[in-house]
């Protein structure tokens, strides 16, 4: 882990003081679709895979010991 | 026989689905267990659906543009009612109640999933030894890794246990493991092809796209996965209708632009003879050959690490062992349950990435890590543009190296990082490139192009592909 973070530390060489970051690399403008409900999973498919369930809901752990 | 061919045998009724399928089933009978390029295999239901369109053809009735051919698809691509795991331990069990647009766009088009290909746990790693479920052997060379992420669609091209494949392709890893096999691997613009549905890993980099071993096939599949979907905000609506429809073109007015950068330090001796062979073809068809140089090169890949480790540090987060997936200790407390479960459902190299990321986003580090590497990437866009506006394309080698074998570097992340060097930069940018065979069919040769030319890239690559 300490080999590949001193590896990283190379781009400080970067010139970079007048540079803007890109963190998306094509021109897309937002877009809002209609506030319409669409065709959604059934419940019983979006619970399939669920560790555990109860009544129709996600089963969590204990959030208080 | 490509599988364009395949496909016209099929509709004039002079092949059937059923027979072209059984032809792949008895290549992964005699050859799956030695090259191990599947996780899961759909035969009988892939035979079932053949027999549908079989006799949909008999009827005169009529078919999509697959008219039932197979298809393998990476495992971060999820598949309904297929099992999906994306190589990984935490998804071992994971059936996914929808279909991603890129599998519901071939569906449509009458293919057949033949089945689900091996690849790096979570598309972390360049040469599929990171998945749960073994590593992946080369064709080529049972000792020799297949390349990654996407090394067993590749390896499922070259035995010939698939007319067609998708990978993803975040870092290389559609190119690596088509250049390591002696496939065709594009790896389209981002934002051409919708990414709903694929095991995110890291989103600003992922794209997916087909491995085949014919630039004909890879066109045509393009085509069909290509468009924007309105499942996924960052797709956009691809400028022409078809690319493969011409896939002619005359180099004699064309520059090519050769990156000297993509022929340095690393790069070994042989690779740079065999692709600077490549273009010395080219120069013969006419094309003007032009050096040039992406000066901020030196950068990328460890800039391309930080921004992938940081996205799927975020994006993995989404593994908790509660909605799907692998669980542990649901009685526990939440703090206990969560990170138990990710202690044992994540391998280590997806551990060391999730650990890393997060340090680089984390307060104090965030400037000196993340967003410094975000305004490298601005740099390597400014020295691409700056490229194609003396250029038409570049080519480069795909990998610094041939296949290593298996086992040779997996102790050693750093060195495995290396064999990125000359892909990520085309990710970090967005551009399209391809990767396809040189002379010496474990040699890759990469051609970049600027977004949306994908045509011309793949044209450049069948003038090529008929010279080899």
């Amino acid at each position: 882990m300490e080999d590949i973070l001193g590896y990283f530390e190379k781009i400080d060489q970067a010139k970079t003081e007048e540079v803007s970051p890109t963190s998306h690399v094509i021109e897309v403008i937002n877009e809002m679709r209609d506030d319409k409900l669409g065709k959604e999973l059934e419940r019983k498919e979006a619970l399939k895979n669920a560790s555990e369930e109860e009544k129709g809901y996600f089963k969590g752990p204990r959030v208080k010991d | 026989m490509k599988a364009v061919e395949a496909i016209g045998k099929i509709k004039r009724g002079e092949l059937s689905s059923l027979k072209y399928i059984e032809s792949f089933l008895s290549k992964i009978e005699k050859k799956e267990d030695k090259i191990n390029a599947f996780i899961t295999l759909n035969e009988e239901k892939a035979r079932e659906k053949a027999r549908q369109i079989d006799v949909k053809i008999d009827n005169d009735e009529e078919v999509g543009k697959l008219a039932g051919t197979p298809l393998a698809i990476k495992d971060s691509i999820i598949t309904k009612n297929i099992k999906t795991t994306c190589g990984s331990k935490m998804l071992e069990d994971f059936v996914p109640p929808y279909d991603s647009t890129t599998v519901s766009r071939l569906k449509e088009q009458d293919g057949i999933i033949l089945g689900k290909t091996n690849c790096d746990e979570f598309c972390m790693g360049t040469s599929t030894e990171t998945s749960y479920f073994g590593a992946t052997h080369n064709p080529i060379d049972h000792e020799k890794v297949p390349g990654g992420s996407s090394g067993g669609s590749a390896a499922a091209i070259k035995y010939g246990a698939s007319p067609l494949s998708l990978g993803s392709d975040t870092g290389g890893s559609v190119r690596c493991p088509a250049a390591f096999c002696g496939a065709v691997g594009l790896k389209p613009t981002y934002g051409t092809v919708s990414r709903y549905g694929l095991i995110a890993y890291a989103s600003s980099l992922d794209q997916i796209g087909p491995i085949t071993d014919s630039v004909e096939d890879a066109a045509f599949l393009f085509d069909l996965i290509k468009g924007k979907d309105k499942n996924d905000s960052t797709s956009v609506e691809y400028p022409e209708k078809e690319v493969s429809n011409s896939l002619d073109i005359d180099l004699s007015n064309k520059k090519i632009g050769v990156p000297q950068e993509f022929f340095g330090e690393g790069v070994d001796e042989e690779v740079r003879k065999e692709v600077k062979k490549t273009i010395k073809e080219l120069e013969g068809k006419g094309a003007q050959i032009k050096y040039i140089n992406i000066p901020s090169m030196e950068y990328a890949l460890p800039s391309y690490y930080l921004i992938a480790m940081g996205e799927s540090s975020s994006n993995l987060a989404r593994f908790d062992g509660i909605r799907y997936g692998y669980s542990e200790n649901i009685d526990q407390n939440w703090e206990k349950m969560f990170s138990e479960t990710r202690k044992k459902g994540f391998g280590e190299e997806v551990k060391r990435r999730i650990i890393l990321g997060t340090y680089g986003l984390s307060a104090g580090y965030y400037e000196k890590y993340y967003q410094k590497a975000l305004k490298i990437r601005t740099l390597l866009k400014k020295d691409f543009k700056k490229a194609f506006k003396q250029t038409d394309l570049l080519i480069s080698p795909t990998m610094p190296f041939k296949p290593f074998n298996i086992g040779e570097k997996i102790e050693d992340p750093l060195s495995l990082y290396q064999a990125d060097i000359l892909t990520v930069p085309i990710n970090m940018v967005g551009l399209p490139a391809i990767s396809i065979p040189s002379n010496e069919e474990d040699i890759g040769v990469q051609i970049i192009g600027e977004p949306f030319s994908e045509q011309k890239i793949l044209s450049t690559a069948k003038i090529l592909e008929e010279e080899h």
